[in-house]
């Protein structure tokens, strides 16, 4: 009995499926939760530069006074109310009201040091870093 | 996936004048072409005359108020003595369907003699402090390119890379000889930017001798944005294989 071999290209396709159900799934995850809780998952932007870790937050109607931020070792979790009600699709009667985004940072931050500022409808807030870094001289 | 393949299409040529520009708005860095060709349709109206079928996605049609549309669609449009065809699409089209798509918006291009105007984004990692982005241009035709700087409204792209669809339409472009247009706004990479589709009208406008209101598009950003978060989590999923962070790199060039 002879097993027909598969090409490399039918194990990239079938690792690039796997990988759009993968993504497929998370996106009806979200899509679910937001259902279910009424509030927006945010789409959001994390970037790392040398000296500090910067969370881009997008929340077009959420009131700059409103937004909560909290951190808490490398968790950042944002909340914030809308001033826009949004039907997530017709004949579904359910609307959100708030943005909630919860973000795992890479290492642990912390608001007193954090730069925030909301413009156009994006949350930007810069997390110093924490660690110290140490020169060791090179001979 | 062959190169050269062509995604199956269907397109009503009958009433289409030959050069009629094809402005291409498919969902790519920060939704701005999807912003712009949608908002040319909704400000000067249009009719579909064909649609490109996206062979790597399973069947998926949209809905408008309970008319059946293909998700990936080509408009023409009639407006101040003018005509364009738009093409855009309700979904982001997946890497695979690079190649074939562009292939076949160049075929349709080149059945109409049309020149190809491609909207899109290009990521700006400060946008957020840029009130006004800029518009880059960059064309395979020498008259189209002074075309698009006699509208002192966008500078040449002089350095950098090019990925995704616009690159596979320059591509294909060359071997059919079909004049592209690339006009890439400063956006936000992850965030629909209606700001960034704005000032890309406002080049249009200018290039095409149209008079398009940005205003309501500028006072609407906000719904905008919120309309097009889903498809903007989906364009991001799916152009994750895509090196859009090429187009922030200077290319290594030649070493004098």
């Amino acid at each position: 009995m002879y097993r027909r071999r598969r090409s490399i290209f039918d194990l990239m396709r079938e690792l690039e499926e796997e990988m759009e159900a993968e993504v497929e799934s998370m996106l009806t995850r979200i899509k679910e939760l937001e259902l279910a809780s009424r509030c927006l998952e945010p789409l959001y932007e994390l970037t790392e530069g040398p000296e500090e870790y910067v969370l881009r937050v997008d929340m077009p109607g959420a009131e700059k006074d409103k937004v909560e931020i909290q951190a808490s070792g490398r968790i950042v979790r944002i909340y914030a109310p809308c001033s826009y009600t949004v039907p997530f699709r017709e004949g579904l009667k359910t609307c959100a009201t708030c943005y909630r985004l919860e973000v795992e940072m890479p290492a642990r931050v912390s608001l007193e040091s954090a730069k925030r500022r909301f413009k156009g409808g994006v949350l930007e807030i810069r997390f110093p870093k924490l660690s110290r870094e140490f020169r060791i001289p090179v001979e | 996936m062959a190169r050269t393949e062509v995604a199956p299409y269907f397109f009503e040529k009958r009433g289409i004048r030959e050069g009629t520009p094809l402005i291409e708005g498919l969902p790519e860095v920060g939704l701005v072409g999807t912003i712009v060709s949608s908002y040319l349709a909704s400000r000067l109206g249009g009719d579909a005359v064909g649609y490109i079928e996206i062979t790597d996605l399973p069947p998926i049609l949209a809905v408008y108020n309970s008319k059946i549309m293909e998700p990936c669609r080509i408009l023409r449009v009639d407006a101040d003595n003018r005509q364009l065809m738009v093409l855009s699409s309700d979904v982001p089209i997946p890497p695979r369907g690079f190649w074939p798509v562009a292939n076949s918006i160049v075929e349709i291009a080149s059945s109409t003699k049309s020149p190809v105007i491609c909207v899109s984004g290009i990521p700006e990692p400060e946008r957020l402090d840029i009130d006004r982005p800029k518009v880059y241009y960059l064309s395979n035709d020498e008259g189209l390119g002074e075309m698009a700087a006699a509208t002192g409204t966008a500078e040449k792209f002089e350095n950098g890379f090019l990925t995704g669809i616009k690159a596979a339409i320059l591509k294909g472009a060359e071997r059919r000889g079909v004049k592209v247009l690339l006009a890439l706004a400063q956006s936000h990479l992850n965030y629909p930017d209606p700001g960034a589709a704005a000032e890309v009208v406002i080049f249009l406008n200018k290039l095409l001798g149209f008079n398009i209101a940005v205003e309501p598009l500028l006072e609407q950003a906000e719904q905008i944005k919120m309309h097009l978060r889903d498809l903007m989590r989906r364009t991001t999923s799916s152009m994750a294989p895509v090196p859009v962070g090429l187009e922030l790199e200077p290319p290594p060039g030649y070493i004098r």
